[in-house]
């Protein structure tokens, strides 16, 4: 890992850390962005793994009503703990310890009561199509957006014909008279 | 022989429109082979027939390919191209990998085949073969920085595919209504049914602006 990748990830995990404290989901999101916006000069695993967690902590966080499940406080606490291992782990450059810390955090899900177990991971799941797409907005292909997001082209195009990302002046190359032209003039 | 080839995302638009059926009758006027490379027979098949939501989709797919109105062709080495099209760009001294090796074979196959037509709604692909200069500026505008260029290398790239054409599966499905494909559908007047067809294939992921549906459905005859 580059020196600034691990000094762009260390302060994104502290200032989410900051924010989850505070419950300012605004910031998370924006964090959340961030990474997306690294992930995809550097394409790294990695950051796009941070940027899911931190949408869907955004996401949990910003649904008053998961307050009343038992298991709520225990994993927000569980959460916010890892993270900070996460971040220990990532100083000590133990790249290794690093990245599974961010990888349990899809196994905590399953000490989760049913119904807030099936919500959370909706929301990871719902996550992943999100940051697949942010990537897919900054130019890198549907076809490799997907590979590397380990989704199907079928739920990303599916997501992604639902955003604005095609109303760009750039999406625009050949008139649209002479594509149909095109066309046409090889099924005459 | 006449070829077109189709990527992953324009099958994917038609299949999710449920808009498959057209293709034996659009094969039957082209008086040629419609293909798909290997790779992008395992995102059509392979991979979404494990896929509950999609499964269906995908037997839909794999059908028209026993029927023989979609040929797989076998695997191609498309090794130097892949390396070549994803070391054009660089930001920050990074490369920016952009393009899956499935999208890039079914550019390749398309080029060798000496296709008539090469089908790819995603918009990435599009803008690297037909304008090379929007692509850069839109990674500059998303990327908020400087994005440098290998020129020899987009030469290179230019030289062997630029000749393509491209479209999308809103401009066959548009050419299909012309054809009177569409015959039975009189339910609704010709702009209702085309509006209602091309915001079908743009909302499930087709790269169409809002802008260039109303223009294509004024040059629809």
């Amino acid at each position: 890992m580059e020196k600034i990748q691990k000094e762009n990830l260390l302060k994104i995990l502290k200032l989410a850390r900051i924010a989850i404290k505070k419950g300012d989901v605004k910031t998370l999101r924006n964090l959340s962005d961030w990474t997306v916006h690294d992930a995809s000069i550097y394409q790294s695993d990695i950051y796009v793994l941070v940027a899911v967690i931190i949408y869907s902590l955004s996401k949990i966080y910003s649904r008053e009503n998961y307050e009343t499940y038992k298991s709520y406080h225990l994993y927000c606490e569980d959460c916010t703990g890892s993270l900070e291992k996460a971040r220990v782990f990532l100083e000590k450059d133990d790249l290794v310890s690093f990245e599974n810390q961010l990888k349990s955090f899809l196994n905590k899900i399953n000490k989760l009561d049913k119904k807030f177990k099936s919500h959370v991971k909706d929301i990871f799941e719902r996550a992943k199509i999100h940051k697949a797409s942010r990537l897919h907005e900054h130019g890198i292909s549907l076809g490799r957006t997907a590979e590397f997001l380990e989704i199907s082209q079928f739920e990303l195009m599916n997501y992604v014909g639902t955003t604005g990302i095609s109303d760009v002046k750039e999406n625009i190359t050949l008139s649209v008279k002479e594509r149909l032209n095109n066309v046409r003039n090889v099924f005459k | 022989m006449k070829f077109i080839v189709f990527d992953t995302g324009s099958i994917i638009s038609l299949a999710m429109n449920e808009l498959l059926w057209t293709l034996p009758l659009l094969k039957k006027r082209f008086k040629g082979e419609f293909y798909i490379p290997h790779s992008v027979k395992l995102e059509l098949v392979d991979k979404p027939m494990e896929i509950k939501r999609f499964k269906f989709e995908a037997i839909n797919i794999l059908k028209l390919i026993q029927e023989g109105v979609l040929k797989v062709h076998e695997k191609i080495n498309i090794e130097e191209e892949f390396n070549l099209v994803n070391s054009i760009f660089f930001i920050k001294g990074n490369p920016l990998k952009l393009i899956q090796m499935g999208e890039m074979e079914a550019l390749v196959l398309a080029k060798r085949l000496n296709a008539s037509l090469y089908f790819v709604d995603e918009r990435t692909m599009r803008l690297f073969v037909e304008d090379s200069n929007s692509l850069r500026r839109l990674l500059e505008r998303k990327f908020h920085d400087r994005v440098s260029v290998n020129r020899s290398k987009l030469d290179i790239f230019k030289k062997k595919f630029s000749s393509l054409s491209v479209a999308r599966s809103t401009e066959l499905m548009s050419v299909a209504y012309e054809m009177d494909i569409f015959k039975d559908y009189t339910v609704v007047s010709k702009n209702d049914f085309l509006d209602g067809i091309l915001w079908g294939l743009k909302l499930r992921g087709v790269s169409i602006s809002s802008e260039e549906i109303n223009e294509m459905i004024s040059l629809i005859k």
